[in-house]
């Protein structure tokens, strides 16, 4: 094929099928997904000093989990579970969600620094869809890191979690709605450039009072009342809950039912924010400033 | 898409940039029209607004007045289909990510710009062969020289065939064989009815050019 037939071939056209569409963002999300991993794979200092703090994190929470097993605390009774399960399940969940909450505001960062945001604005994907797909490169690097923790775990300490619905559309929707406010946050990124609230908000609440590390029954009331407004304290809940295989169905149906409305809440203002922010820089022509 | 329209068409486009209370004027009340098979160089020293124009062609800026189509589609409320028919290049040094080799950061963009993904590998070839960058395919983009990866900038705007293409500064840091390979792949676009739109700061590229529109300070002068 010479260069003319080449072009015809892929000349511009009009597509507005649905599976097509669908077919494309397919395609470009994996292409977001493998650039990530491929850039992620290149740093290999980096990938060694994340699998060597995998297993550094794990052997922490294995000697953490003993002391608190040992004094007698009424961990396993309580939840069913060790406490290194429990903790284990907290981080899992809170990393996928901090990598929800932060991959779209880094993403949107780091194409600015390195001169690519303008290129990819002006290629075919719309905008809101481009920027939602390019942040699940590092949410599916943080996918795999959770699920080697897990793996880890399952090997070397004997954490016996069972993979259950509820969890999993927990932890589904949980980071969905961290998504969402990760949105608003590349959102504000697109047009202040540097220092970004929100995610850091939500990010330190949700470790402090979300019960990542510590049930929030041991909270003081009135940080509790706090606690219970955190989708990550109820996301937890029903992670552990179903990954430990001690549960009721239908006490699970309440905060899964409050974790989807967070979830849709969430990424309508987010994908909102995100088409402000852009409109607003296109109009000032600051899109590809930092 | 509308065939039958003019490839750019500026009409009294112009661009305020509004900073921390103060206004400053990038362009002035600009008017052009490039036609199919055209190739056209806006031309001015540094600051002159070269690129804001080309930015707002690109649909990467909002003009602050004035209309601007692109295959006939306005720029503002259109870009998505505008954005169908161009391709773009903005830099040399940036805008590619380093540590992907040139075949993976042009397949990226390829894929982007929906070019089919058994098609993605001849598209390579193709303008990496046109361009004189088939030797390049397999290194990282850290370690092109600026050269390389001014060819490669203009590639990747190449690599879905676009109708129309949007150059800044096409060819900075470019030797002369590049240059060449440049041109006469500028000249074979054109030739089949496609548009090239570029900026330069060099008088002699822009004499090889169609048509030549002189900027400084943001206004078009004589």
């Amino acid at each position: 094929m010479n260069v003319a037939e080449h072009s015809v071939a892929l000349a511009p056209r009009r597509s507005s099928h649905l599976g097509v569409a669908c077919r494309l963002a397919c395609r470009v999300a994996w292409a977001f997904v493998v650039r990530s991993a491929a850039t992620y794979a290149s740093y290999r200092a980096k990938l060694s000093l994340g699998l060597a703090s995998l297993v550094l994190s794990l052997v922490t929470f294995s000697f953490v989990g003993r002391v608190v097993d040992a004094s007698g605390t009424g961990f396993v009774e309580r939840y069913g579970t060790s406490y290194t399960s429990f903790v284990i399940v907290g981080v899992i969940v809170h990393g996928i969600a901090s990598a929800g909450l932060s991959s779209f505001r880094a993403t949107v960062r780091r194409e600015q620094l390195q001169g690519t945001l303008e290129l990819l604005v002006t290629t075919r994907v719309p905008v809101p869809a481009l920027l939602l797909l390019s942040g699940l490169g590092e949410l599916a690097i943080a996918g795999a890191g959770g699920a080697a923790l897990l793996a880890l775990a399952s090997a070397a300490l004997d954490v016996r979690l069972c993979l259950s619905l509820p969890a999993v559309a927990a932890v589904g929707l949980y980071a969905a709605a961290m998504c969402g406010i990760g949105l608003v946050s590349a959102g504000v990124i697109l047009v202040s450039k540097e220092g970004e609230p929100v995610s850091w908000a939500f990010s330190a609440a949700a470790g402090l009072l979300g019960g990542v590390y510590f049930p929030v029954d041991m909270l003081p009331p009135w940080l509790r009342g706090i606690s219970a407004f955190l989708p990550t304290t109820h996301a937890l809940h029903v992670a552990r809950a179903g990954l430990s295989g001690h549960h009721d169905p239908s006490s699970l149906l309440r905060p899964l039912v409050l974790l989807g409305l967070t979830a849709a809440v969430a990424l309508a203002a987010g994908l909102l924010t995100l088409k402000w922010g852009y409109r607003r820089a296109r109009r000032a022509g600051t899109l590809g400033e930092y | 898409m509308r065939r039958d329209a003019d490839a750019i068409r500026l009409e009294c486009v112009r661009k305020v940039y509004r900073r921390n209370g103060r206004s400053a004027e990038a362009l002035a009340p600009l008017s052009l029209v490039v036609g199919p098979g055209e190739i056209a160089a806006l031309v001015g020293p540094n600051g002159s607004g070269k690129t804001t124009a080309l930015k707002i062609v690109a649909t990467l800026v909002e003009p602050t007045g004035g209309h601007a189509t692109v295959a006939g589609r306005d720029v503002v409320s259109e870009p998505r289909y505008v954005r169908r028919a161009i391709g773009v290049s903005l830099g040399t040094t940036r805008s590619f990510y380093w540590r992907l080799t040139a075949r993976h950061n042009l397949a990226f963009f390829a894929t982007l710009e929906a070019v089919p993904r058994r098609r993605i590998p001849l598209a390579i070839d193709s303008v990496a062969d046109e361009l004189g960058l088939g030797a390049y395919l397999s290194v990282p983009a850290r370690r092109l020289s600026r050269g390389a990866l001014a060819r490669l900038s203009v590639a990747r705007a190449m690599i879905s065939g676009p109708r129309i293409l949007v150059l800044d500064e096409p060819f900075a840091s470019v030797d002369t064989d590049g240059r060449a390979l440049l041109r006469r792949a500028f000249a074979r676009r054109t030739a089949r009815g496609g548009t090239v739109l570029l900026a330069t700061h060099d008088p002699a590229e822009a004499a090889c050019c169609d048509s030549v529109v002189r900027l400084d300070g943001g206004r078009r002068r004589p």
